[in-house]
């Protein structure tokens, strides 16, 4: 068996997993222009929802998938109600919004600790054998992850490129105001946008915690800068570039492996750095320093 | 007032200077120049890592902790190897992460570098010792003053922070309402305008880049030759968003406002939080005054969007709206 | 708002003179003046729980308030010490060394009638110069070498020193016919303390690592490195991860290695019950029974001072969350033990404060001619009030206290126990063929 194959089999299934959070958190980003900060928490908290589905109430995982899929998304559609949008009807700056979702995530991580406290949780274990396929060795389970992922950024393309709601979610993103005066209600297309990036942010959640076997109150937390990372590749609408940066972490941090396990890590951020300084057009990041963008309907 | 408390109102003293300096630092690059430095809990590590080898002594292998180099450096040159040091790394990382046109992509940029240093700190033990940080640092003139209590110790060390704080603050006011700091301000709020102008604003980022730098590792300097130890769990990225937080809590832009910023979120909030009752099992209390910290940056960033004590409007801007 | 509208210079200068000068006041009145302070006779004694509460080393504080619950318990049930109660107060280290100094220092102010500290883990280096300075006695269960040559008089090591886990580790490894292995520990502070007198030990007594990697811990995924783990076919793989690590770690063996793992050999991180719970459910009971073993300081687990121990902290359900994992864990076990010891010299010296019952505490539990072996806080006081002098044997065993204050211990192997859910110990090893001579 090669080693680099294996590897890179290995890193799918860690893109996979990467790219779901990281193309959530830039949709989010670029539609909202809210650099969300909880997003590591809500993560957490829809895989708690899909630990009570799946150990509690016995229901299968793929069940407790899409529960903690609809999980984030509620979840994220709530933060957005009740803190960040009356946050932007004040005229908060766009940075300050970063403070701002930096409380809530604080708000977010210890309130899941106070409910769970300091102890580790799994789902439901299954023990399979790997399966050879191309030269990779992954269980079935892998398998399945990887194919969420694909399908949902399909999805994800086909709903951005041609329906009605991803055309306004594009347009808002370039533009907020302008999109407005064209008749697009913004107020909706951002409880959607928040929705469909809390579905994903969720999902991921829950395929992480497949991938971890245990978790607790503050892992969604602790992936958050690698999902960050990763989304720093994507502009909004097209959210292929959070996908590359996914691959790239993915891959080059599990082909670092083979060579030094303690920094798989920096292998894989020093290829994003280069590649941040020599393509910097390659994203679309928008914090204004002082113009908030409205984002919400008046 | 008994000594406990005496002792106490000594950490706070200290860490307020501490925290001071380094939001004043933060607060020329993202206040006054508006570059978004996210990796700012790194400089401030780097101080302090770097006063700990000039302090530990040289490295013998035969130790218990491992580091490189090492020296016996007085007080206060360990200090100002330490800025040194912060203004040298502040000048690599900006010499590529400043590249990019846009902040926001620079922040980005700079957010990665953070954790690549993070984690290569932890892996390269033979640094400053990986997960076990250094310990035993030494404090200034402890041999000198080797018969005086902690207590009295305690408020010599507060007298020495006072007297840096004071320096760095000089240093800040006089950037702030300089020339120099009308141009970083023009720059902040519109860098096209300023470049059109024919001022070379990565240049000018680069400089306050630096200076943020210095000061940020001076803080972490000031810091460690006071609790005696350093480790990477005392500069978690999250620690950088805080010293954000402080900024815009206290006015971004203004020093004093800044320093009041420094004062309650990264002081006040966090100790008055402390005294609350405990309750229920254990940790629930705990996870209960984290979740109120959360709780008080929002009241407060509801209360005072632009901060308690915002910048001064200044004729020379159009102003925010 | 700007305070001043002098010239920068002249306002400069003015502004260092004042600070300076004021700097230099306090320091000398305010000083001064600390001498002179008393505390005001508080209703109960505290105990200060300084541990980590919130965040990714939260269990530490769990860990160390159910051990101090049980140790207060015990001896406010026979009437507390010196007829006054004892209680414990947690204050929250965040787990890192800049968050613990003002933890510390907010404990030492606040906490009326401080009597003792227990704690902290890995931040101990920052905090215990502060608790030994305000002569507290400070009793913790880390495992850091650096406190191998503690000299300051009011620290207390309850377990033995990492270094020697490592030890125990290498020749068990060697020793049990383990000779062709895998080393795979974490970066972390608490795994590497352990490594290099492993493999020292290891390699002395024959042993051959077939693999050595250092991991990042709490990754996503660690296929490629158990990959390079398998193809190097090791009799066993001697470890020490956190727990999201190793389930992650080894639920991925299983996945490449058909189902299958080897023996892991760990050391006591594993007999904690956040770690068994993790890793149980990650690989299943039964793989966790047959191929996990701990190499860990012996927990005597039976005898008058584990049973008590035992049915206090069964007793404190509701207070304590999950109170049976409690039961054999190393240092909850430690942490009663120490409360015990203290509560015991504060009988002996007639007094709780810090300053004065210290020098009593390594007396408690040294071996002696002519001593009353003691397992309990009500033999003990009723034993000191006879006027004999007394060796305390409690829940952990033997734990005399050497010229460092570490309290050195046997080790023993441990497997799982599926009907209680603890490590159990099989094997106590010699102590003194452990180390190197």
């Amino acid at each position: 068996m090669n080693q680099i194959t294996l590897a890179i089999g290995f890193g799918l299934v860690t893109s996979s997993i990467l790219a779901l959070s990281a193309v959530g958190f830039t949709l989010q980003f670029g539609v909202t222009n809210i650099f969300n900060l909880a997003f590591g928490d809500v993560m957490t908290a829809s895989a708690f929802v899909a630990y009570l589905v799946n150990v509690k109430l016995h229901e299968s995982i793929w069940l407790a998938l899409v529960a903690g899929g609809l999980a984030g998304g509620v979840l994220s559609v709530l933060i957005n109600r009740l803190i960040y949008t009356p946050f932007l009807r004040r005229g908060t700056a766009l940075f300050t919004m970063v403070m701002v979702s930096l409380a809530v995530a604080t708000i977010v991580q210890n309130v899941i600790q106070a409910g769970v406290g300091s102890n580790f949780y799994g789902y439901e274990p299954v023990h399979e054998t790997s399966l050879h396929v191309a030269g990779m060795l992954l269980t079935p389970r892998q398998f399945a992850i990887i194919g969420i992922a694909v399908a949902s950024m399909t999805g994800l393309h086909l709903l951005l490129k041609h329906t009605r709601l991803g055309k306004a979610m594009r347009a808002t993103s370039a533009d907020a105001s302008l999109a407005r005066s064209c008749g697009i209600e913004c107020d909706r297309i951002t409880t959607a946008a928040w929705m469909l990036s809390g579905t994903l942010c969720g999902l991921a959640g829950v395929v992480l915690v497949m991938n971890l076997a245990t978790f607790d109150a503050t892992t969604g937390n602790s992936f958050l800068l690698v999902i960050v990372a990763a989304a720093v590749f994507g502009t909004v609408g097209k959210p292929y570039g959070a996908m590359v940066g996914a691959v790239v972490i993915g891959i080059s941090s599990e082909l670092a492996a083979i060579v030094s396990p303690s920094l798989k890590d920096v292998a894989a951020f020093s290829v994003l750095v280069i590649v941040l300084i020599v393509r910097p057009n390659g994203l679309t990041l928008n914090f204004r320093i002082r113009r908030p963008v409205e984002v919400t309907a008046a | 007032m008994s000594v406990a408390y005496q002792y106490y109102t000594i950490t706070l003293l200290v860490y307020f200077g501490v925290n001071v300096i380094a939001a004043w630092g933060l607060n020329l690059q993202y206040g006054l120049a508006g570059v978004m430095n996210f990796a700012f809990i790194m400089f401030q590590s780097a101080g302090a890592y770097t006063v700990a080898i000039m302090t530990l002594g040289p490295y013998t292998p035969f130790g218990y902790q491992h580091y490189f180099f090492g020296a016996h450096l007085p007080w206060p040159v360990s200090l100002l190897v330490a800025t040194a040091v912060g203004a040298v790394l502040a000048f690599i990382v900006g010499s590529f992460s400043l590249r990019p046109e846009r902040r926001d992509y620079q922040a980005m940029v700079m957010l990665v570098v953070s954790l690549i240093a993070a984690t290569l700190v932890v892996s390269q033990v033979s640094w400053f010792n990986g997960a076990g940080g250094l310990a035993a640092i030494p404090k200034p003139f402890a041999n000198q003053l080797k018969n005086y209590d902690l207590v009295h110790y305690g408020w010599f060390y507060v007298g020495l922070t006072a007297v840096i704080v004071l320096i760095v603050y000089v240093f800040v006011d006089r950037i702030t309402s300089s020339p120099w700091g009308r141009r970083l301000r023009a720059m902040r709020e519109n860098p096209e305008a300023l470049e059109a102008l024919g001022t070379n604003t990565r240049r000018e980022s680069m400089k306050v880049y630096v200076a943020g730098g210095a000061l940020a590792s001076l803080s972490g300097g000031v810091l460690v030759q006071f609790i005696g130890a350093w480790s990477p769990g005392s500069w978690e990225t999250a620690e950088t968003f805080l010293y954000f937080v402080a900024i815009i809590i206290g006015g971004s832009g203004n020093n004093m406002g800044v320093l009041v910023g420094a004062a309650l979120v990264l002081g006040a909030f966090q100790e008055a939080l402390r005294y609350l009752p405990a309750f229920g099992y254990t940790g629930l209390a705990e996870a209960t005054q984290f979740a109120s910290l959360g709780g008080l940056i929002l009241l407060f960033l509801w209360i005072r969007p632009s901060g308690l004590i915002p910048e001064r409007r200044r004729r020379y801007f159009s102003g925010a709206s | 708002m700007r305070l001043h509208r002098a010239r920068p210079s002249a306002k400069a200068s003015l502004a260092v003179g004042l600070v300076t000068l004021i700097a230099l006041l306090v320091a000398v009145t305010v000083g001064r003046a600390a001498a002179a302070s008393s505390r005001a006779k508080a209703s109960s004694i505290t105990i200060g729980v300084l541990y980590a509460f919130t965040g990714p080393n939260a269990q530490n504080g769990t860990t160390g308030m159910a051990g101090c619950l049980a140790g207060v318990t015990a001896v406010n049930a026979e009437g507390g010490v010196l007829g006054t109660t004892l209680k414990c107060k947690p204050f929250d280290t965040k787990g890192d060394p800049a968050d613990a100094v003002p933890a510390t220092n907010q404990m030492l102010a606040s906490a009326s009638n401080l009597a003792m500290v227990i704690g902290p883990s890995d931040e101990a280096p920052a905090t215990i110069p502060i608790t030994n300075a305000a002569k507290i006695p400070n009793f913790a269960t880390v495992g850091d070498p650096r406190q191998d040559t503690n000299t300051d008089a009011y620290f207390y090591r309850l377990t033995p020193s990492d270094s020697v886990q490592g030890y125990a580790l290498g020749y068990f490894g060697a020793k049990y016919g383990y000779k062709h292995s895998a080393s795979v520990f974490t970066s972390d502070l608490g795994a590497q303390t352990s490594v290099p007198t492993f493999k020292a030990r290891y390699k002395q007594l024959g042993g051959k690592l077939a693999a050595d990697l250092t991991l990042a811990p709490g990754k996503s995924s660690y296929r490629t490195e158990v990959e390079k783990v398998i193809n190097s076919h090791p009799n066993a793989i001697f470890t020490e991860m956190d727990p999201q690590t190793a389930a992650t770690f080894l639920s991925e063996y299983q996945q490449l290695n058909n189902n299958k793992l080897p023996l892991i050999v760990t050391t006591q991180r594993a007999n904690q019950p956040d770690f068994i719970t993790a890793v149980r459910k990650a690989i299943g009971v039964a793989a966790f029974k047959k191929s996990v073993w701990t190499v860990a300081p012996y927990v005597e687990a039976t005898g008058l001072g584990f049973q008590t121990y035992k049915k206090t902290i069964l007793g404190l359900n509701g207070k304590v969350k999950d109170a049976q994992s409690y039961v054999g864990h190393p240092y909850s076990t430690a942490d009663y033990d120490g409360i015990v010891i203290a509560a015991l010299a504060m009988t002996k010296a007639n007094s709780s404060k810090g300053s004065v019952y210290n020098k009593f505490i390594t007396g408690i539990t040294s071996a002696k001619k002519g001593a009353t072996i003691v397992r309990t806080y009500a033999q003990g006081v009723a034993a000191i009030k006879a006027g004999k002098k007394i060796t305390y044997i409690g829940a952990s065993g033997v734990l005399a206290f050497n010229r460092y204050h570490s309290a050195p211990r046997e080790f023993a192997l441990y497997k799982y126990n599926s009907t209680t859910g603890n490590m159990d110990s099989v094997k106590v090893f010699p102590g003194a063929a452990l180390l190197p001579k």
